[in-house]
């Protein structure tokens, strides 16, 4: 007969294994900055692509309405490919306030 | 003869009685007066049973049902619409934030529950929900007394949000118009009917900062979602990225979360000693005041409903039954706003622990999974089952709200629930000890984000799988 349930040993394992794992990937993430590649694909998960999002992905970016993403998608569709997001500014109707919040939503992949 | 699930058939007429309310131009004198004539009828028992007597009380519960939703669609006779007359003159409206204030791109955007309302130099006491979007450099919080001047405008019906337009949906939380151009006159003090409400939103902000005190961005917004139900920092890209895959769900505050509550109260609460009955006059507070901090979502009401159900019948020798568990809960939530039944997220949240408590007993006794070996393909069997059974029942709603069938939700939740679950239990950790140990909220918060980027890049590759989703025209 031991001192903890069933439940409550899985618990403890549970949290203990959590708490390694957490003091292994600090120590990992300080002797190898570039561990923390794995941070950067959740992030790109964040932001909509702006070489692959169609009419409806890019309406569903605040700031973007039906006109804006017309002109965003007639632009890719003149150039190819968006290399990087400065090239919003060109586009008419992106003021430099809305380009500034557009760049948190959105990403060149 | 006795029934078996009385409250399923009373929630039957309760969702029948309020969709014929609702849906149906029956005025609401016929349909109250017919709900008391059919209730004095079923009542007439005595000694001799009166044939249809029970015909007649369900017929007065649908009605009933029906009333109090006809009712509630229209406004009452001191709502603040009635005084509007839509010209471009400002109004000035008086009254308390009924909502938690949310700020984005500078603009704070909130309920205004009005009290009073300013034309012509006459002050009229009215009632009614107003939504308002205004600029502010003072922080707002909900209770808050204000007085606003703004232009009141019908919703725009354009913008599509849950698979319906800005303006039918709210309409459904009670939100006939909008205030815009508006700005604060004066804010003058609390309402005294706010403070739980108030004190719940404040402990939530608290609870948020310690995620972000220990979970880098942007797993921490995620954790937010995770725990506390604060969606709204979820950036769209991931929330459009989610619905593809049909995981969108684990965002959602519901059953698991109410789950591990109850589990870590009652091992407290048994590890101190406490008597079995002073546990459950705990436990179950507990759960309603953690539903209140989430936001009292439908699906964490329904789980907490349930969980008391559950707990209760525990308690009381009875035995526990889902589909009565259910019905309870649906009852007391379309009690409180009878429209909800129309809320997708009501509808979704009932639609899978229904069809996962019907299909998958069914699912699992025709498979004969009891009889596989070894205990982990078992396991994973059991839980391709529930996946497969969930998808089952919300498949035509999400085909019907969101254009889209995703049919690789059975394989994704598989790999995808998983890590959410470890990464929800890894929270309620955080919130635990990041308090009084930071070294160990500082670990959990580095594991929490791992297994919150394992998730979000897993489903990036579901998403990149051919027909892994289909959209609707």
């Amino acid at each position: 007969m031991g001192i903890f349930t069933r439940q409550e040993r899985n618990a403890i394992v549970f949290a203990a294994a959590l708490a390694l794992l957490g003091a292994g990937l600090d120590c990992l993430y300080k002797k190898i900055p570039a561990a923390r590649g794995i941070r950067l694909a959740s992030e790109r998960q964040m932001k909509t692509n702006i070489n692959e999002a169609d009419m409806r992905a890019l309406m569903d970016v605040p700031g973007i309405g039906n006109v804006t993403a017309r002109r965003i998608l007639e632009y890719r569709q003149r150039i190819g490919r968006i290399q990087d997001l400065e090239e919003l500014r060109s586009l008419k109707g992106i003021t430099p306030k809305r380009f500034e919040r557009l760049q948190e939503q959105l990403a060149v992949e | 003869m006795t029934m078996r699930r009385p409250l399923v058939v009373i929630a039957v007429l309760v969702c029948t009685g309020i969709m014929y309310g609702t849906c149906l131009c029956v005025p609401f004198v016929y349909t109250y007066s017919a709900a008391i004539a059919l209730l004095c009828l079923s009542l007439l028992r005595g000694e001799k049973k009166i044939p249809f007597c029970d015909v007649f009380l369900c017929a007065a519960v649908f009605l009933c049902a029906g009333a109090i939703a006809r009712n509630q669609q229209a406004f009452s006779s001191r709502h603040f619409c009635r005084y509007l007359q839509f010209q471009s003159d400002d109004y000035i409206f008086k009254g308390y934030v009924a909502s938690e204030p949310y700020v984005y791109a500078g603009k704070v955007s909130f309920v205004l529950s009005v009290t009073e309302m300013q034309q012509d130099a006459f002050w009229y006491r009215c009632c009614g929900n107003l939504y308002v979007c205004l600029r502010t450099e003072g922080k707002l919080e909900c209770g808050d007394a204000l007085i606003i001047k703004g232009k009141a405008r019908r919703m725009c019906g354009s913008l599509i949000t849950q698979g319906r337009d800005l303006r039918s949906f709210r309409k459904f939380q009670g939100q006939a118009l909008r205030c815009t151009e508006a700005t604060i006159i004066k804010r003058h003090g609390l309402n005294p009917a706010y403070p739980f409400k108030r004190f719940a939103l404040k402990f939530r902000a608290r609870l948020k900062n310690i995620f972000f005190r220990y979970i880098p961005l942007p797993a921490a917004d995620v954790m937010s979602a995770l725990v506390l139900g604060e969606r709204r920092s979820i950036p769209l890209a991931l929330n459009r990225a989610m619905v593809k895959t049909g995981t969108v769900h684990i965002l959602v505050v519901s059953g698991f979360h109410v789950g591990i509550v109850t589990a870590v109260l009652i091992g407290t609460l048994k590890s101190v000693k406490v008597p079995g009955r002073i546990r459950l006059f705990c436990v179950i507070p507990a759960l309603c005041f953690y539903c209140v901090v989430v936001g009292c979502a439908a699906s964490v009401v329904r789980a907490t409903v349930m969980a008391s159900i559950f707990l209760c019948a525990g308690f009381f020798r009875r035995e526990e039954d889902v589909y009565n568990s259910l019905a309870a809960a649906a009852i007391v939530i379309l009690s409180i706003n009878p429209r909800q039944i129309f809320d997708v997220g009501f509808q979704l949240s009932f639609a899978s622990v229904l069809s996962i408590a019907y299909f998958y007993p069914r699912l699992s006794s025709f498979l004969r999974i009891t009889c596989v070996r070894p205990g982990p393909l078992r396991y994973f069997l059991r839980a391709c089952l529930v996946s497969a059974s969930a998808w089952f029942g919300t498949m035509g709603l999400v085909a019907c709200y969101f254009r889209i069938v995703s049919p690789i939700t059975v394989i994704a939740n598989l790999f995808i629930v998983p890590l959410a679950s470890l990464a929800t239990a890894s929270g309620f950790l955080i919130l635990g000890v990041g308090a009084w140990c930071p070294f160990l909220g500082r670990s959990f918060g580095l594991a929490s984000e791992l297994l919150i980027s394992l998730m979000l890049a897993i489903n990036s590759v579901f998403i990149k799988i051919p027909l892994a989703y289909i959209y609707l025209r």
